[in-house]
């Protein structure tokens, strides 16, 4: 593997010159510590191949939780000029919205202590998890699916799963309308229609967490988290649906790539200009896959506090769970942003990256406004997740985007290897965190040491300013495929 | 990274469908009880490879049925690929399941032949 020339330009600030058929530099955000692991990676190499797309915008760029994936890093932004530039299915990734949601109860460390074993069992046996997992939904009909993924969340809330309010407190308000179902494959609606509230497996999980330190009084007073709060994070995406539509595009886009006269380094970075026939065929069905998973992490909130309300036997008052925010992780998005003192439109592309918009955004939720968009950042299961706001510097430096997440250090085979003598359950139990999963290697794989710290990797995204830490969260209920 | 060999077409086919299914529950816990053929059709080996690994995810993830044995004809002619499956529905009480296998990708994928021996190199998203 030849060594990627990186320069830094300021603090937390590194630069991948220009070289070759590159279109624009990459960009990568990490202090002096985390720039020694990423260098040693692949991923850098796939910087520099997504800065060949044609319409890139200004840098191809990497969040400090970088690590490799199929085509576009993971952990990586870039955006595209809507006239002249490209979408990708590898820029979005597989599991298209993957994505997490944080709600936050009025119950403390103390109301749920004694009670966490049974709170824990309650939700693995009351939420699919896993291979061969069925929705407690009965299986929809094709005609059924298709509603689902044009009303977006709304198809949830009008079934009882959660309350009019949820949709203020979602990305998009939980609907993309530029869909159009016609361009799914059959496959792809038979792989969904068991899956709606399922919640995958590999690094998806429901999590029972404790607000264990506050960086900002005043924002966490906004989101209503006090020191000790419990609150529930929730990650998981668009499942089978999501994945066989990428899978479909990939396909489908390599039948068509040689029309576009377009030069691709990596066979994963396959895409077409946005506005050709084929492009908007994958964006609207793109934007299907999407609400499909926020009707899914709605429909998985809603199977969580029935958990919480039967075993705890409290009123829905009494354990007031209300959700904070809901963004996706995985998603092309068209925004207006201020290039070189221009409006324009672009497709941000987001793969491990969150939206991260400042206070007063015109596609801010009136209520969020005057604090700034929540950011939620989840780490690993065994130290800490963080609750963050969206900051200004991000619209001028990162298309108004930030870390997803830790970042992977190693490989799920790697850990599976790493983990073969220990006793994971006592391993995280000692760290206070009680787990329940289908298998053990999907503990393993997920075990604390595969990630980066995430405290380091939130930090880089506060001293360049883009996102601001307000409170963090201290898993002690985990529950995976 | 999965890597497989086999000493002809179809035990390559097959010792995929086998490692395919490692990676997502025990065989040894299958029983093969109930009989599934599938057929389809693929524009030379690659595409007929990657079909076949793609309908293998769609067996277990979609129509949740776990196979235990394993019949491949090619039919090089027709570019058909004819999959006998002897397996059992998942039944989560009896079976030990491990991970879902979401997608095969396109990444690092090769397909190759030394002498005899047959090569397949492919990476799943799970």
């Amino acid at each position: 593997m030849d060594r990627v020339e990186i320069v830094k330009v300021s603090d937390c600030i590194w630069e991948i010159p220009k070289r070759g058929k590159m279109r624009v530099p990459g960009r990568v955000f990490a202090s002096d510590e985390l720039i020694k692991q990423i260098e040693n990676e692949q991923a850098l190499q796939q910087v520099i191949n997504v800065a060949h797309l044609p319409g890139i915008v200004n840098w191809s760029l990497a969040m400090p939780d970088i690590h490799w994936g199929y085509g576009f890093p993971i952990g990586g932004v870039a955006a595209f000029d809507v006239e002249e530039g490209v979408i990708s299915p590898g820029g979005v990734g597989y599991d298209i919205n993957c994505g997490v949601r944080l709600a936050r109860t009025n119950l403390f460390i103390a109301d749920v202590r004694e009670k966490l074993d049974s709170l824990i069992h309650h939700l693995y046996n009351n939420i699919p998890a896993g291979v061969g997992s069925k929705s407690v939904i009965k299986k929809l009909s094709k005609g059924e699916l298709s509603d689902l993924v044009q009303k977006g969340v709304k198809w949830a809330i009008e079934r009882g799963f959660g309350s009019e309010e949820d949709k203020f407190s979602i990305e998009s308000e939980g609907q993309l309308s530029q869909i159009d179902v016609s361009y799914i494959s059959e496959t792809a609606f038979e792989r969904g229609r068991e899956q709606i509230g399922t919640l995958g497996s590999g690094n998806h999980f429901l999590e029972i967490d404790v607000v264990d330190k506050i960086y900002d009084k005043d924002l966490a007073g906004y989101f209503k988290l006090q020191q000790d709060t419990i609150a529930v994070l929730i990650h998981s995406g668009s499942r089978g649906f999501g994945h066989q539509i990428c899978e479909d595009y990939i396909k489908i886009l390599s039948k068509h790539i040689h029309e576009f006269n377009i030069e691709i380094p990596d066979k994963q970075l396959i895409c077409a200009p946005f506005k050709s026939n084929v492009g908007q065929q994958y964006f609207h069905s793109m934007n299907c896959a999407a609400n499909f998973a926020f009707v899914n992490r709605q429909i998985l909130m809603h199977l969580a506090k029935q958990s919480f309300l039967q075993t705890l036997g409290l009123s829905e008052n009494e354990l007031g769970m209300e959700l904070i925010y809901d963004v996706c992780h995985n998603m092309a998005k068209v925004e207006e942003h201020i290039i070189d003192r221009e409006k324009r439109n672009l497709v941000v592309h987001r793969k491990g990256a969150t939206r991260a918009f400042p206070k007063n955004h015109p596609l801010l939720p009136k209520k969020y406004q005057n604090v700034g968009q929540p950011v939620i950042i989840p780490g690993d299961m065994g130290r800490y997740s963080f609750l963050c706001i969206g900051l200004e510097k991000a619209l001028e430096i990162t298309f108004g985007s930030t870390c997803h997440g830790a970042g992977r250090v190693a490989s799920r085979s790697q850990m599976i290897k790493q983990m073969k003598n220990v006793d994971l359950k006592k391993d995280l139990l000692a760290r206070g965190v009680v787990v329940m999963a289908q298998s053990r290697n999907s503990i393993a794989e997920e075990m604390p040491q595969a990630y980066k710290d995430v405290s380091k990797v939130v930090d880089v995204m506060e001293n360049i300013g883009v996102s601001k830490k307000v409170v963090r969260l201290k898993p002690i209920g985990v529950i995976k495929g | 990274m999965v890597e497989v060999r086999g000493r002809s077409k179809e035990l390559l086919f097959i010792n995929t469908a086998y490692a395919v299914a490692g990676i997502m529950y025990n065989i040894e816990k299958v029983t093969s009880q109930v009989k599934r053929i599938l057929r389809f059709n693929g524009d030379g080996l690659e595409d007929m490879f990657k079909s076949f690994v793609r309908n293998l995810i769609l067996v277990v993830c979609k129509d949740h049925f776990l196979y235990k044995k394993i019949n491949v004809s090619l039919k090089k002619s027709a570019n058909e690929v004819v999959v006998k499956l002897w397996g059992e529905p998942i039944d989560k009480n009896k079976h030990e399941l491990f991970k879902e296998i979401k997608a095969l990708t396109e990444h690092q994928f090769s397909l190759d032949k030394k002498g005899r021996i047959r090569y397949a190199k492919f990476v799943v998203d799970v």
